[in-house]
């Protein structure tokens, strides 16, 4: 049994052409821990137990069982400051380090540990500001962008400061795609509540999660899919490069979230039915499903439903995306399946291989 | 959702770096992320680097439930919940 969850996505190419794509996830099974449990003991359970959404997990686990308890929400609220901190140090580990490494551009990692540290404190309540974030995302380029092409939009990033440029890159490098990502909307714990049957997850839809019966995708791109570099790039097919400026905007927002405020920023519960409490935490991967069934102060039932399982789903997006990749040779369709996993960002260790039958001498 | 487990620093390595033990794998990390650890202090590691400090008493509280709940940390760092 995979507590953690892995995932392992097999590419089989030939002559620059995916021929067949497979996702192998071990999904996680942690949230099993939690049942059995009191509620304060969850809570602290499900802080604890993960090492990069530990605030998301806690602030979900803390909304939901208070849901399901019939408890207004309470100072939780009070920890959005954390799980916003927490989403902006996953966002600059892509932006920072993961994308240049990939792309062959130097990884900028005392800017990065410098920013993760001044984050770290306000995550951990010490201060209020990460005083050189909002810096950082107007490196990006992005704010003055009121509409125009793809290259437009790469010729302003390029123009604007060292993150700028890498997104420039992304956008000149990434996969396109012919068709536009289903998008999951941004939908409460109220919505979910009333469309899971029996007001939470089940298994099937905690591996399986569909909105109004198809897959969809969740995450920054979700959640910018107006803004105006987003709208340009899906315009022009760059799906995989969209989801990267989408994380540069959520850097932005992260930035005026911790200055003035958290409107937009999607943290909410719902009491479905005595007993009954369900959660929707925003997340750098995207929206974080907690279910709980709570009898008699202690958790009777614990279900949580991660991003990855909406973007890795077997007929979701990463599949759909990385079918249709069609480059220069074997070598660089798997590069381009390596942008498209890591656009996607899985919350756990994930590898892309080449499947031996398509290895070519 | 990478778990969180605890490494105990054994060694200062200089350049940043030390030496963790998780549940008896060591391995080789940066600190550039975390402000003071020393030798002894806990830490939780992501792809070669330790993310945040906790004291001893947390880090000893999260390994016995990862023990009563039967993971492996040895394993599951192998594995490369916590590479």
């Amino acid at each position: 049994m995979s507590i953690s969850g892995r995932l392992r996505l097999s590419i089989d190419v030939d002559r620059g052409r995916v021929r067949r794509a497979r996702v192998e996830n071990s999904r996680p099974l942690a949230a099993h821990l939690l049942a059995g449990r009191r509620v304060d003991e969850a809570v602290a359970l499900a802080s604890a137990l993960f090492s990069l959404c530990g605030h998301a997990q806690g602030l979900g686990a803390r909304l939901c069982l208070d849901a399901a308890l019939g408890r207004a929400p309470g100072d939780a609220l009070g920890r959005r400051r954390s799980v916003v901190a927490e989403l902006a140090q996953e966002h600059l580990w892509r932006l920072l380090i993961d994308w240049p490494e990939l792309l062959g551009m130097p990884a900028r990692r005392s800017a990065f540990a410098a920013l993760h540290r001044q984050l770290a404190a306000v995550a951990a309540q010490r201060a209020e500001q990460a005083p050189e974030l909002a810096a950082m995302a107007a490196e990006a380029g992005l704010s003055d962008f009121a509409g125009g092409s793809a290259a437009d939009l790469a010729t302003a990033c390029r123009r604007a400061g060292a993150l700028g440029q890498l997104l420039a890159r992304v956008i000149e490098r990434a996969p396109r795609t012919p068709f536009a990502p289903a998008l999951l909307p941004d939908l409460g714990a109220d919505h979910w509540g009333r469309a899971l049957p029996g007001g939470m997850p089940d298994e099937r839809f905690c591996r399986r999660p569909e909105h109004q019966g198809a897959p969809a995708e969740t995450g920054a791109l979700a959640r910018c899919a107006t803004r105006a570099p987003v709208v340009a790039l899906l315009a022009e097919g760059h799906a995989c490069a969209a989801r990267v400026v989408a994380r540069a905007l959520e850097l932005s927002d992260a930035a005026g979230w911790l200055a003035g405020g958290f409107d937009g920023f999607r943290a909410d519960a719902a009491t479905v039915a005595e007993g009954i409490g369900i959660s929707c935490v925003q997340t750098a991967r995207g929206v974080l499903l907690h279910g709980a069934r709570v009898v008699e102060g202690k958790v009777a039932d614990y279900r949580i439903v991660a991003p990855t399982e909406w973007n890795f789903h077997p007929a979701g997006v990463f599949l759909k995306e990385v079918a249709v990749i069609h480059a220069a040779s074997d070598a660089a369709a798997l590069d381009a399946a390596r942008q498209l996993a890591l656009a996607l960002d899985p919350c756990v260790s994930w590898e892309v291989d080449a499947e031996q039958e398509a290895v070519h001498a | 959702m990478c778990l969180a487990i605890p490494a105990r620093i054994i060694e200062l390595t200089g350049d940043d770096n030390a030496r963790v033990d998780l549940g008896g794998v060591r391995k080789e990390i940066s600190l550039a992320l975390v402000d003071g650890a020393q030798v002894g202090d806990y830490v939780i590691v992501h792809v070669g680097f330790a993310l945040s400090k906790l004291d001893a008493e947390e880090a000893e509280r999260t390994l016995a439930l990862f023990a009563e709940a039967g993971i492996d940390v040895a394993a599951a760092a192998e594995a490369g919940a916590a590479s």
